[in-house]
């Protein structure tokens, strides 16, 4: 092959700078220019790679421009208020009986989904037949259920409430803060709580004004509440050990009795701790006069004498071998080995009411609000709710859905059948009160009026539920003996300081 | 040069070099000949990226600009959807104080410290076996392997059974032998157990790469060590480690990397606990993006994974080169 024509003119004159794609300016024949091509090809002169990086720059450039572009910068504006209205429609609409009637047209034809939690096992189904009843009055609504996981249902909701991919959401004491704080995510309901249409039912309704004044506005209604992390007592073993539930009065008395109740050898134990461990030493705290930050918000709160003595007193549950060491049992585990007489007492919610009550164990066994601490009695309860997406296409659809789902007719079955008390006081009257007696387990009857008595609430800013969940770890610790109770405590206090930004 | 004579009338894709047509004279302008020569290139690459770019693209979609991503929130606050700042460093700043970073950092060291040497010993071990058996050594292969065909999740799974203080097997052995039950996932336990059965899972894997190894070394070294007389141990040193060393560093090297990054089996056997006993760098990852909302911070600790990873990895390779030179 010949040489390149610009290795050839480069030779003739070597001091002058061609490129490759710059031969000498004279004419060559279609012979010679493939030939040139040809030998600079199989030489490697040919600088593909040029065109290639090239291209590969240009691509690059464009994924970073599209990122630049994507969603991610800050917005809090909602995504179309074309479409989306805060404000309902006028109640008396066509299609009412009544001036106070629905404002949705009972042929109406659309999709309602809900995001809720696992409150059962059978969860589904509960839901589907509780949509059933609504299609009774509007048969053309169709519903989807989708239940997150505990887990990372933080992360599920925001998504879905970003992205309007579900209509009803369920939300806890600590959810309704949480989200509520930003206010793109939660349609403004105040002008179908405050409508006097509307009066009479929410009068019904237990701790309504609690929860629709946590927000900025008012964005839920609440369906029923439970403890959300009572002791389950074994009693059949209570007994055997010589004692009745007068061991509840004081601390130290519990503690004799947990003690009492274990027997390790035969891997017995008289306590499960850190089985459901949600804001079980949260309770503690409580009872012991304290709290994540202090009164006036300005500062730590939980490094008091008593916090930490709380926290010595569960320490030495395991110290004492009273409490199963940790990693024996977990959530799941836990109610079994509770179930199967391992554990003489758990702390657990009240979704394990229903579960035992159906499982039908065979020993009596009973709830109780926790011991007392230094302060107080405290047994930490919750609320559940459900509000309502920003983006739900059909607002006053969804506040149908929303007023049948918190009724007393939903509730009194429901919350009775699975274990929780209904906030609709007509849930709790007349032939609703008497099959929600009839499907309540008795010992949730029985527990009532001492959760309630001694039942408190979670701190209500939107990084309590942070800061309780990267407590309960350096709590764990301190029951392994890892750290004493004074270093948990301490490093609390920079969870805190690093949550609360003090 | 007239347009019958242009470079479109003559020039004629996938034309070989022995197919020129060699009795055309017409002359070509060096512009013409620059034309020509682009146009071949363009061409002559455009059959290998036609057939690379599948391939790049997922690469891009699902390795470039996740990466990327990552880096575009590590110096974010926020959600993912919307509400979302630039704060700088800061969420690197937060990682190195905050109470957490380091025993997730001391947790996944002592992790990799587990279950690393127990992966390449075992694994080394095995493949030696595995050379040396000749009937139904494809059974056997296979049975080593199989482990690795299993998820991650399963293997957790399957873990949790096997260490359940009162039906788990581990237990039921050792009350059938007279023996005391043991708290597998106890805070003592519970991370040598994740390591237990890491290893479990991964050693089939690496076996069956030493295997191949053991089996490409040259036969005569072995017959010349031992007419040497050299013994089993010598034979080993001297000639079998020499001859795998790089595959013996990339092994040490890869095993290292997935050790840092276990997720699957923790979240699965022990949610990170009891306590801070198991959770791992990749575990607060997840807990910050997924569980707490707090996107900055996992990406930042992806970041710094990142980063450890990549030192890493260059260290062995250099290693691996100062060899071959």
């Amino acid at each position: 092959m010949e040489p390149c024509l610009e290795r050839r003119a480069r030779q003739a004159e070597p001091a002058v700078d061609r490129g490759v794609n710059d031969p000498r300016e004279e004419e060559i024949t279609v012979t010679e220019s493939y030939r040139a091509i040809a030998a600079d090809d199989r030489d490697g002169r040919i600088m593909g790679h040029r065109v290639i990086g090239r291209l590969m720059a240009l691509a690059l450039s464009a994924m970073l421009l599209l990122a630049a572009c994507s969603p991610g910068a800050p917005s809090n504006a909602p995504a179309s208020d074309a479409t989306v209205s805060d404000a309902p429609a006028t109640p008396a609409a066509s299609g009412s009986e009544t001036a106070c009637g629905s404002s949705v047209p009972s042929d109406i034809t659309a999709e309602i989904r809900f995001l809720t939690g696992p409150f059962s096992d059978e969860e589904q189904a509960a839901q589907e037949a509780i949509a059933a009843k609504f299609n009774e009055k509007f048969p053309n609504v169709t519903f989807t259920f989708e239940l997150f996981d505990w887990y990372t249902s933080r992360t599920s909701v925001q998504t879905s409430l970003a992205e309007g991919a579900h209509d009803i959401y369920y939300m806890g004491e600590g959810d309704v803060v949480f989200y509520s704080a930003d206010d793109t995510a939660l349609l403004d309901i105040g002008p179908y709580t405050d409508d006097p249409c509307y009066a009479e039912e929410r009068a019904q309704i237990n701790g309504i004004d609690r929860i629709l004044g946590m927000s900025p506005y008012p964005v839920a209604v609440p369906y029923l509440w439970f403890p959300e992390n009572a002791l389950y007592v074994n009693m059949d073993k209570v007994r055997e050990a010589g004692l009745d539930s007068t061991f509840l009065e004081s601390w130290q008395s519990f503690a004799d009795a947990a003690v009492a109740m274990s027997d390790p050898a035969a891997g017995e134990y008289g306590i499960g701790l850190s089985l459901h461990n949600y804001v079980e030493w949260y309770g503690r705290l409580k009872s012991a006069g304290a709290d994540w930050v202090t009164a006036d918000g300005s500062a730590p709160g939980v490094d008091t004498p008593e916090a930490i003595q709380v926290t010595k007193d569960m320490v030495d549950l395991f110290t004492r071998k009273a409490a199963a060491p940790l990693g024996t049992y977990d959530y799941t585990t836990g109610i079994d080995a509770f179930a199967g007489g391992k554990l003489g007492m758990v702390g657990y919610d009240a979704s394990v009411a229903g579960a035992l009550t159906r499982n039908e164990v065979p020993f009596e066994w009973e709830l109780h609000a926790w011991p007392p601490g230094p302060q107080s009695r405290a047994t930490v309860l919750n609320t559940s709710s459900f509000a309502i997406g920003k983006k739900t296409p059909n607002p006053d659809l969804a506040w149908e859905v929303l007023k049948h789902w918190t009724s007393a007719e939903v509730n009194a079955e429901y919350a009775g059948k699975y274990g929780y008390f209904p906030s609709h006081q007509g849930a709790l009257e007349g032939e609703l009160g008497a099959t929600f007696e009839s499907l309540i387990p008795p010992q949730m009857t029985a527990a009532r009026d001492e959760l309630i008595e001694h039942g408190v609430y979670m701190l209500e800013i939107p990084e309590a539920p942070d800061m309780n969940a990267r407590a309960t770890p350096q709590i764990e610790r301190a029951y392994a003996g890892e750290i004493s109770a004074e270093e948990a405590i301490q490093n609390i206090v920079s969870i805190v300081n690093e949550v609360m930004g003090f | 040069m007239t347009a019958s004579s242009g470079p479109g009338a003559l020039y004629s894709p996938g034309t070989a070099v022995t197919g020129m047509r060699t009795d055309r004279r017409e002359a070509l302008s060096a512009a013409d000949h620059r034309r020509l020569r682009r146009r071949w290139i363009v061409e002559r690459n455009l059959t290998g990226w036609a057939f690379v770019a599948p391939v790049g693209l997922f690469f891009v979609l699902f390795l470039l600009i996740p990466v990327l991503g990552v880096f575009y929130w590590s110096t974010q606050s926020g959600r993912l959807l919307g509400g979302n700042e630039f704060v700088g460093l800061d969420n690197f700043g937060r990682i190195l104080t905050s109470i957490e970073a380091s025993g997730a950092l001391r947790t996944t060291v002592i992790f990799a410290v587990l279950s690393v040497p127990a992966i390449i010993v075992l694994a080394m071990v095995l493949g030696m076996s595995l050379a040396r058996v000749k009937r139904g050594a494809t059974i056997y292969r296979f049975f080593v392997y199989f482990p690795v065909l299993v998820p991650p999740i399963v293997i957790g799974l399957i873990w949790v059974f096997l260490t359940h203080i009162d039906f788990g097997m581990f237990n039921v052995i050792l009350r059938a032998v007279g023996a005391e039950p043991v708290n597998w996932l106890s805070t003592t336990n519970a991370l040598p157990v994740v390591a237990a059965a890491d290893v479990w899972r991964s050693v089939g894997y690496w076996a069956i790469f030493f295997l191949a190894a053991f089996l490409g070394l040259p036969r005569e070294l072995y017959e010349a060590a031992h007419l040497d007389g050299a013994n089993t141990v010598r034979r080993f040193w001297h000639v079998t480690l020499p001859g795998i060393r790089n595959i013996l560093l990339l092994a040490v090297l890869m095993a290292t990397i997935w050790a840092l990054q276990v997720f699957e089996i923790v979240l699965v056997l022990t949610r990170g606990g009891p306590g801070t006993a198991t959770r791992t760098a990749v575990y607060y990852v997840w807990w910050y993006v997924f569980g707490d909302g707090q996107v900055g911070l996992g990406a930042a600790i992806s970041v710094l994974l990142l980063v450890v990873i990549l030192t890493m990895s260059i260290a062995v390779v250099r290693l691996i080169r100062v060899r071959q030179v």
